[in-house]
C-alpha cells in the first residue's frame, strides 16, 4: 500500500463513519418527533447503535469466510445506502394509526433502522483494519468522522438539508465509497459518474425534497 | 475464570465511560438549553479524545502493565467523582466573577460555563482511549472481537441505564454517583485479576470517600443553584452590594428545584434587599431549564390580556376550552371564573409539572388550586401527539401557551405541521389564540429574526383570519371565518377582572404582508427541516 491509498484509506473510513452516525442522528430526530422527549430518544438510539455496532463487528469473521473481503464491503455500502435512503420515505408513508404486533408500525420501522444500519456499520471497521494494519491510525480516522458528523448535525446539515435531503445526500456518500472499491476498472468509472450526478441534481432539489417531506408528513397523518 | 473477569472488566469500563459521557451530556444539553446540539457535540467530543487516547498509546508504544491498568481506572475514577463539584463551583465562581467584573454578555458566559464543563469529558475521552488498547495487549488474537463485543454491551446497558434514570427523574450528579460506583467494582475486580486480595480488601476503604461525597453534594448544589439565579440584580460591585450579597447567602431558603424527565423546574425568589429590583413583595421566578417562563410582578398581565381578549374577541363565552402547555394552571384560573365554561381542557407533557403547581405554595396561591377543579381534566400527553389525533372541527377555543422554542422539542411545537393541526381541529367554527414570541426593533420596526420564522410559517399553513394583539409580547389570533373579529371595547371596559384596559392592545401589530411576502422557504420551520430560530 503506497501513500496515496493509504491516504485515500483513511479518508474513506471518515467518510464511512460519518454516514453512518449522520443516519443514526436522523432516525433518533425522528424518534423524538414520532414520540416526543429528545435528551431520552438520542441516549436509548446511541445505546442500541453501539450494541449492533458490536454485532456487526462479530459476524465480519464468518462473513470473511464465505465471501471475498472486497464483497462483503462492497455489499455492505451497498444496502446501507439503500437503508439509509428508504427507511426516512418509508416511515412518512406509513400512516401513524397502523398497529403492528401492538407497536406502532412507524416507530417499529425506525427501530428496525437503527439496527439495521448499527449492524452494517459495524461490519465496516473491522474490514478496514484487515486492509489497512495501522490500527491506531484507522481507529482515530473513524473516530474523526463521527466528530464531525456529530458537531455539524444540530446546526448546519439539519437545517439547510431537512431529514430527506440529508438522507439521500448521505446514501449517495456510502454509494461512492462502495464504487471506489469495484474490482472493474470501466464499471467503476460509469458508476462513480452515476453517483456524482445523481448529487449535483440532489443538491438542487432539496428545497423540493423538503417540501416532498412535509406534504408526506401531513398525508401521514391525515390533515 | 480469568475470561469471566475479562469480559466483566472490559464491559463494566465501557459502561462507566459512556455512561459519564452521557451525564455531561445531559448537564451540558441542561446549561445551554438546546438538547441535540448538547447530546450530539458532547459525543462528538468524547469520541475523538478517544481516538487522540488510542493514537497516543499506539504512537507512543506505551506498555502499561496491569497495575497501571489499575492506576487508570482509579484515574477514572477519580476524576468521575470530583466532576459534579468541580461544575457547581466552577459555575458559581464564574457567575461571581462575572458580577465582579461587572455584566458580561450572557452569550460569552455561556460559552465558559460551556468550555469548563467540556475539560472533563475530554480527560475521561483521552483515559478511555486507553482502556481497550491495554486488555488488547494482555489477551490472545482471536479473543478480541469478544472483547469488542462485551465492551458495546457495556455502553449499550450504558444507554438504557441513563434512559432509567432520566426517566426517573435523576440529576446528572447521580448519574455520576452511579457509574463512579462501577468504575469503583472495575479496580476491584482488576485487584482479583491480578490475585492481589489484600489490596482488595483496602479498597474498601474508598467506600466511606464515596458514602461521604453523596452526602456533600446537595449543599454545595443549593448554594451553586441560589448564586445562579443572582447574576441578573447586582449589577455593580459596591460595598452595599457586598452587604447584599451576604445577606442573600444568609437567607438562602426559597428555591424550589424539581428534575423530570421532561425539564428541570426552578421557582426562585427575589430577595428583599435594597437592590435597585427590589419589589415591595418578593419576586418569585419560574424558570423552565434555565428559561424564565413568568415573574409574579408580571403574571397578572400576561395571563388577564390573553384570556379576556381572547374571549372578547370571539365574541361570546364557549362551552368547552382546550389548553395546550399551560402547566402552572394560572390560565386555568382565569377561565374558571367565567361560569359558562363547563369544561376545561389541558394537555400537558409532564405530569410532575403539574404536582409541582399543585403543591408548591407560592403557585398553587397564584392558580387558586384550579387543577384540582373538577371542571378542569387534566391530559398528560405531548401537545403534538395530542393534537395529532384530535377530529378535524372538534375545538371551539384553542389556548396555546408553549415556552419559548429553544429547544428540538419545543420547536416542534412551532412547525407547520403542529399549525396545520391546529388549521384541522378547530375547522371553519372555532378559534386558537397563541401566545408567540414575536418582537419587532422599537425604532425600525423591523421583525426579528426569531419572529420573522415564527410569522413565515404561520403564513405558509395560511389560516384566514391572523393577526396579533396584547402587551408588549403579544398573542396571535387564527381562526378560518370570514369576518375579521374586533375588540368591544364597551365590553372591557366594564369586565370586572381587567386591570388594565390599556394593555388588551397596546401594540396592535398589522403583520403586513409586504414585508413577508413573497414567502421565503427558508424562514419556514418543519419537523422535516427544524431551522433556527434568532433567540439560538
Amino acid at each position: 500500500m503506497n501513500k496515496n491509498q493509504f491516504r485515500f484509506h483513511l479518508l474513506v473510513t471518515s467518510i464511512v463513519a460519518f454516514a453512518s452516525m449522520i443516519y443514526e442522528f436522523i432516525f433518533a430526530h425522528i424518534l423524538s418527533i414520532l414520540r416526543g422527549g429528545t435528551i431520552l430518544n438520542y441516549t436509548l438510539t446511541i445505546a442500541i447503535f453501539t450494541f449492533c455496532l458490536g454485532l456487526g463487528s462479530l459476524s465480519y469473521d464468518s462473513l470473511k469466510l464465505r465471501f471475498s473481503k472486497n464483497k462483503v464491503f462492497i455489499n455492505t455500502e451497498f444496502l446501507l445506502s439503500i437503508v439509509g435512503i428508504t427507511a426516512p420515505l418509508l416511515i412518512l408513508i406509513t400512516p401513524v394509526d397502523l398497529i403492528f404486533f401492538g407497536f406502532r408500525t412507524d416507530i417499529f420501522i425506525t427501530y428496525l433502522g437503527i439496527i439495521a444500519v448499527g449492524f452494517l456499520s459495524g461490519i465496516e471497521l473491522p474490514y478496514l483494519l484487515d486492509v489497512n494494519k495501522n490500527v491506531g491510525v484507522v481507529l482515530s480516522a473513524d473516530y474523526l468522522g463521527m466528530f464531525i458528523a456529530s458537531s455539524v448535525f444540530a446546526w448546519y446539515l439539519l437545517p439547510t438539508f431537512g431529514i430527506l435531503g440529508l438522507s439521500v445526500i448521505v446514501g449517495l456518500l456510502n454509494l461512492i465509497c462502495a464504487c471506489f472499491f469495484l474490482k472493474n476498472k470501466s464499471i467503476k468509472i460509469v458508476c462513480v459518474g452515476t453517483v456524482f450526478v445523481l448529487f449535483i441534481v440532489t443538491i438542487i432539489l432539496i428545497p423540493e425534497l423538503n417540501l416532498i417531506g412535509m406534504k408526506l408528513f401531513a398525508g401521514k397523518y391525515n390533515v | 475464570m480469568s475470561n469471566v473477569l475479562i469480559i466483566l472488566i472490559c464491559s463494566l469500563c465501557s459502561l462507566s465511560s459512556l455512561g459519564y459521557e452521557l451525564a455531561l451530556s445531559n448537564y451540558i444539553s441542561r446549561l445551554t438549553g438546546y438538547e441535540v446540539w448538547g447530546q450530539s457535540f458532547t459525543l462528538g467530543v468524547y469520541l475523538i479524545f478517544m481516538g487522540v487516547g488510542a493514537f497516543f498509546y499506539e504512537h507512543r508504544k506505551l506498555k502499561l502493565k496491569k497495575l497501571q491498568f489499575l492506576k487508570l481506572e482509579a484515574l477514572i475514577f477519580v476524576i468521575g467523582i470530583l466532576t459534579p463539584f468541580y461544575l457547581e463551583i466552577t459555575n458559581s465562581i464564574l457567575i461571581l466573577a462575572n458580577i465582579i467584573s461587572g455584566m458580561t454578555p450572557a452569550i460569552y458566559q455561556l460559552s465558559l460555563k460551556v468550555t469548563v464543563a467540556f475539560i472533563p469529558t475530554c480527560l475521561i475521552g483521552f483515559l478511555t482511549g486507553f482502556e481497550l488498547p491495554i486488555i488488547f495487549q494482555q489477551t490472545k488474537r482471536y479473543e478480541r472481537n469478544y472483547i469488542i463485543f462485551f465492551s458495546y454491551c457495556g455502553s449499550l446497558l450504558a444507554g438504557l441505564i441513563v434512559s432509567g434514570l432520566l426517566m426517573e427523574g435523576f440529576s446528572y450528579f447521580n448519574m455520576f454517583i452511579a457509574f463512579s460506583a462501577i468504575n469503583l467494582c472495575v479496580c476491584m475486580l482488576i485487584l482479583l485479576w491480578q490475585k492481589k486480595y489484600i489490596m482488595f480488601l483496602l479498597c474498601t476503604i474508598l467506600m466511606p470517600v464515596f458514602v461521604l461525597a453523596i452526602n456533600i453534594f446537595p449543599e454545595v448544589k443549593r448554594v451553586s443553584t441560589y448564586i445562579s439565579h443572582y447574576d441578573y440584580k447586582i449589577q455593580t460591585f459596591s460595598i452595599t452590594n457586598i452587604k447584599n450579597i451576604l445577606n442573600v447567602v444568609q437567607n438562602i431558603g426559597d428555591i424550589a428545584v424539581v428534575n423530570t424527565p421532561y425539564q428541570k423546574n426552578e421557582l426562585v425568589k427575589s430577595f428583599k434587599g435594597k437592590s435597585r429590583y427590589a419589589h415591595k413583595d418578593s419576586i418569585y421566578r419560574l424558570l423552565l431549564n434555565g428559561h424564565i417562563q413568568f415573574g409574579t410582578n408580571k403574571e397578572k398581565v400576561y395571563h388577564q390580556t390573553f384570556v379576556i381578549g381572547a374571549l372578547n374577541l370571539i365574541g361570546k363565552i364557549p362551552r368547552r376550552v382546550t389548553i395546550l402547555g399551560g402547566g402552572d394552571g394560572i390560565l386555568a384560573h382565569e377561565l374558571l371564573k367565567y361560569k359558562e365554561i363547563e369544561e376545561i381542557v389541558l394537555v400537558e407533557l409532564d405530569p410532575d409539572m403539574i404536582k409541582f403547581s399543585n403543591e408548591n405554595k407560592v403557585i398553587s396561591k397564584l392558580n387558586h388550586h384550579s387543577l384540582h377543579s373538577s371542571r378542569v381534566e387534566i391530559i398528560n400527553e405531548d401537545a403534538f401527539s395530542y393534537i395529532s389525533k384530535q377530529k378535524s372541527n372538534s375545538a371551539e377555543l384553542l389556548l396555546i401557551d408553549f415556552p419559548y422554542p429553544n429547544s428540538s422539542d419545543l420547536k416542534k411545537l412551532f412547525s407547520v405541521e403542529f399549525y396545520r393541526f391546529v388549521k384541522k381541529v378547530i375547522g371553519s367554527d372555532g378559534f386558537a389564540v397563541l401566545d408567540a414570541p414575536i418582537y419587532r426593533d422599537s425604532r425600525t420596526g423591523i421583525l426579528k429574526e426569531g419572529s420573522k420564522n415564527i410569522l413565515s410559517t404561520l403564513y405558509f399553513v395560511d389560516f384566514k383570519q391572523f393577526f396579533a394583539f396584547g402587551p408588549y409580547t403579544p398573542f396571535v389570533f387564527l381562526s378560518n371565518g370570514i369576518k375579521q373579529p374586533k375588540f368591544d371595547y364597551e365590553k372591557l371596559t366594564k369586565n370586572p377582572n381587567l386591570d388594565n384596559v390599556a394593555l388588551i392592545n397596546l401594540v396592535e401589530i398589522e403583520i403586513s404582508k409586504s414585508s413577508l411576502l413573497p414567502l421565503n422557504f427558508k424562514y419556514v420551520n418543519s419537523v422535516m427541516k427544524p431551522i433556527r430560530f434568532g433567540n439560538e
